[in-house]
């Protein structure tokens, strides 16, 4: 087991640093010039100059990567090129946003493709399975932005059920932070609980033409029973670990999402700081998002490992 | 005032490129199209509005441009302004302040402030902290946007209100640039207790104390100053001021009422759908127009021929047509300064839509040996239909060959401004002003901070000095008219469409009347809801 860990942690460091190098590397050479950005359009070359050297700016790309990368193993991520601010405080500041609409994301997907597929496995083929499936096929082929904006419209703008936009905390007032974050949620929720649904749909199926499902039903089980009893269960397995996995792609989708919302998330952050070249705060939620999956892959091998001893052989 | 701002990143510069926004004055008035409840506003209530500029710094000292998108609005909000322009007089009206004035020849004036104002921590508005202010301004160390416009100025104290600044030469338009750019004061005392902390921690004597600078929201909240200086004033307890990110989001707040106030948004649809949902709006139309700016340096625009094709070639009316999405805003436009304006002579048109013309031009460049082969810089998703449309336009003229390069909104700033790396581009896409001084010598001038077209005249740089330190509106008028001359006969940039600000808000929201023609800032003192507070 202790080799399997080091292994893993090799692994984690090895991702870590091409993560950090690529984008590091895709930042220095994207266009445009932060000095700029707090110069105006009025500065001359000199003044340019000496802020990107005030900054450290000038200096080559492998000295800034060096510097930057033994700072942030002593945990200092650096701070805002424009704002100043702590990147680890823009990370902490972000970060419960995201993850709240990240989870609520989950449990709405969950709690609408379950029941569905639950109920579509009982009569494969019935108008109801063909309409959900029919259904799940067209989220799942709708990019987050267009089903975002479409429901912004509808529901925001057409029936106006839900906020245009815009965030409130949950310790300032938790019912207009559900409020808000319904519907993002909701948005990054359709293309997952398409797949949620169909993945569960078919082991559902299968499940139900095991033996032991139609001894229940020989025995008079009801029919619910059966469903949420026995063949629920069994069949969940392919789900979690796709729900597990999903939870990367919701994390994407929240950046989408923070844009087309408004909302102070991780997403909003990063992209603010791309336009304006803000390197250090793009390097530190990148870094901090991989570091996060890596983490995250890490524990589920893991956990594989303790469940089959056999994972942990090189 | 200097240039449009670039720090934008993305949307200031979108609105100024697509949105023909931002600026007005010179004589220009609002126009009809202004609704919004008459009267004083009551007390109370809080009001939401937004930016176009990611917040970097609260610091007077960091400011580019002060319009109403970018820095200005929060700013103004925190430190109120010394002196502004009125734009239905044009004259430099103090606030803060209590007068800027000349003595004769222009060249030193005399900047005297009320008795009694003090800063929200309790220091005084006085001389000093306005000379200490400047001060910091004009130290390289602190690489201020706004250093050009105090460069060469010295200062001297007279007595506790009284600041007297001798500029290094005569401009009798100082007071105008003073409103425009140097109307933020910050408390000394407090920029010395904060030191490298005081762009998050500012102080000010305006209407409004910053609460709250939420930077990866990209939000900031003021709220009521309880020592301004004026009494009963301001009327709303709490402004939120938020970075706009997209524009879709933008609209539909306002439409839905989260949000109750806005200047130009991403682009002139937002007025159109505005008006058409019935919010309130102030318009404010501008001298200048949306632009299209030759490298003078480089061929072929380095020859009259070749920008004459480009001149001739263009139709403003059809192209105004083509490119402009607003039904209500914009329109051609023909000359440099717009009716209203005391430069405003019908008679000085630039040259446009000459096809035959064009095509001689063209032929005369060839025969030269420089045919007008170039590529036109655009704006990813800013400006490129405008690039489409002038390279489908010019290609038609025989010997002439137009390319499109598109870059990046980031990487604009840096190629255009800091490398001048282009043979024809639209960025920053409108150039609009109130007042010719500063903006327009900023432009024509050989030494002009944002003359990104390399043009160098003796003759211009004469005429736009008389114009600024000439006095009366006639000496003026006459330099003005050299200057549109010059520019019709040497075409360094050539324009196509009408500019105008615009302001969209809720119908209670009173108040709104921008001052400082060119930069549209509101005095926030006044800003507050007709009837029962929002």
């Amino acid at each position: 087991m202790a080799g399997y860990l080091l292994r893993r942690g090799l692994h984690l460091v090895l991702v870590l640093l091409l993560v950090t190098v690529a984008v590091s590397a895709l930042l220095d050479l994207m266009p445009g010039d932060p000095a700029l950005t707090i110069l105006g359009t009025t500065a001359s070359k000199a003044d340019v100059a000496a802020l990107d050297h005030q900054l450290g700016l000038d200096r080559p790309f492998a000295v800034r990567y060096a510097s930057w990368l033994v700072a942030s193993v002593h945990g200092d991520l650096g701070q805002s090129v424009i704002t100043k601010q702590p990147v680890l405080q823009a990370i902490q500041q972000g970060l419960p946003i995201t993850l709240e609409i990240v989870a609520l994301a989950l449990v709405i997907a969950l709690a609408v493709a379950v029941p569905v597929a639950a109920y579509c496995a009982r009569r494969p083929g019935g108008a109801t399975d063909v309409t959900a499936t029919g259904l799940s096929s067209v989220l799942l082929s709708l990019p987050a932005f267009v089903g975002g904006i479409v429901l912004l419209y509808l529901l925001a703008v057409v029936v106006p059920v839900v906020p245009v936009g815009g965030w409130v905390a949950f310790t300032e007032d938790p019912a207009a932070n559900l409020h808000a974050a319904i519907l993002p949620a909701v948005v990054i929720a359709l293309g997952p609980c398409a797949g949620f649904f169909r993945v569960l749909r078919a082991d559902m199926i299968t499940t139900l033409q095991q033996d032991f499902v139609l001894t229940a039903r020989a025995k008079g089980l009801p029919t619910r029973y059966i469903l949420l009893r026995h063949a629920l269960r069994p069949s969940l397995f392919t789900l979690v670990t796709t729900a597990g996995l999903t939870v990367g792609g919701l994390i994407s989708a929240s950046f989408i999402v923070d844009v087309i919302f408004q909302l102070p998330g991780l997403g909003n952050i990063t992209v603010q700081a791309i336009n304006t070249k803000d390197i250090p705060i793009v390097q530190g939620v990148t870094v901090f998002i991989a570091f996060v999956y890596v983490a995250a892959n890490a524990v589920v091998d893991l956990t594989y490992a303790v469940l089959d001893p056999r994972v942990q052989r090189p | 005032m200097s240039a449009p701002p670039r720090s934008i990143r993305t949307a200031v510069l979108l609105v100024l490129a697509l949105a023909l926004a931002a600026c007005s004055g010179g004589g220009l008035r609002p126009n009809a199209r202004n609704t919004g409840p008459a009267g004083p506003p009551t007390r109370g209530g809080s009001l939401s509005t937004y930016t176009n500029q990611q917040f970097f710094s609260f610091d007077p000292k960091d400011v580019q441009v002060p319009i109403f998108g970018a820095q200005g609005g929060y700013m103004a909000a925190i430190y109120g302004l010394l002196f502004y322009v009125d734009h239905k007089t044009d004259k430099v009206r103090p606030d803060l302040g209590e007068s800027l004035t000349s003595e004769p020849g222009c060249r030193t004036w005399n900047l005297k402030l009320r008795d009694g104002v003090r800063f929200s921590d309790g220091t005084p508005l006085d001389a000093q902290a306005v000379k200490t202010n400047y001060e910091r301004i004009q130290d390289p160390a602190g690489h201020s946007p706004l250093a050009v416009h105090l460069a060469g100025v010295k200062m001297k104290t007279a007595g506790d209100r009284t600041l007297r600044l001798t500029l290094p030469a005569p401009n009798c338009q100082f007071d105008v640039v003073a409103a425009n750019n140097l109307s933020f004061v910050a408390s000394p005392t407090a920029i010395k207790k904060q030191g490298k902390q005081f762009y998050a921690n500012p102080v000010g004597a305006g209407p409004f104390r910053l609460q709250t600078w939420n930077r990866s929201a990209g939000s900031a909240t003021v709220v009521r100053n309880p020592s301004y200086f004026r009494s009963g004033q301001p009327y709303l307890d709490k402004i939120t001021f938020t970075y706009a990110t997209n524009a879709t989001t933008a609209l539909n707040t306002l439409l839905r009422g989260q949000v109750q106030l806005s200047g130009a948004l991403f682009d002139t649809t937002t007025y159109d759908k505005a008006v058409a949902q019935g919010l309130a709006t102030r318009t404010i139309p501008a001298n200048g127009g949306a632009a299209i700016q030759f490298n003078t340096l480089r061929k072929p625009f380095d020859k009259l021929c070749a920008r004459q094709v480009v001149a001739y070639g263009l139709d403003p009316a059809a192209m105004s047509k083509a490119l402009n999405k607003s039904k209500l805003l914009g329109g051609p436009t023909h000359t440099l300064f717009q009716p209203g304006s005391p430069f405003y002579d019908p008679r000085l048109r630039f040259p446009s839509n000459d096809r035959a013309k064009a095509t001689a031009y063209a032929k005369q460049c060839q025969s030269q040996g420089d045919p007008v082969r170039f590529t036109i810089l655009a704006n990813a998703g800013v400006d490129q239909q405008a690039a489409e449309y002038v390279a489908s336009r010019l290609n038609t003229i025989p010997g002439v060959h137009a390319a499109i390069r598109v870059i990046s909104v980031a990487q604009a700033a840096t190629v255009v401004f800091l490398h001048r790396d282009f043979q024809l581009v639209f960025y920053p896409g409108a150039m609009m002003f109130g007042d010719p001084v500063p903006q327009l010598s900023s432009w024509l001038m050989t030494k002009g901070a944002v003359n990104i077209t390399g043009y160098s005249n003796k003759q211009m740089d004469a005429a736009l000095a008389e114009g600024q330190s000439a006095h009366d509106v006639a000496a003026r008028r006459t330099a003005y008219e050299q200057v549109q001359r010059l520019w019709i006969r040497d075409l360094p940039f050539w324009m196509y469409a009408k500019a105008q600000y615009y302001f969209v808000f809720a119908k209670n929201v009173a108040g709104v009347d921008p001052v400082n023609p060119g930069n549209e800032l509101l005095r926030w003192n006044l800003v507050g809801y007709a009837g029962k507070a929002g």
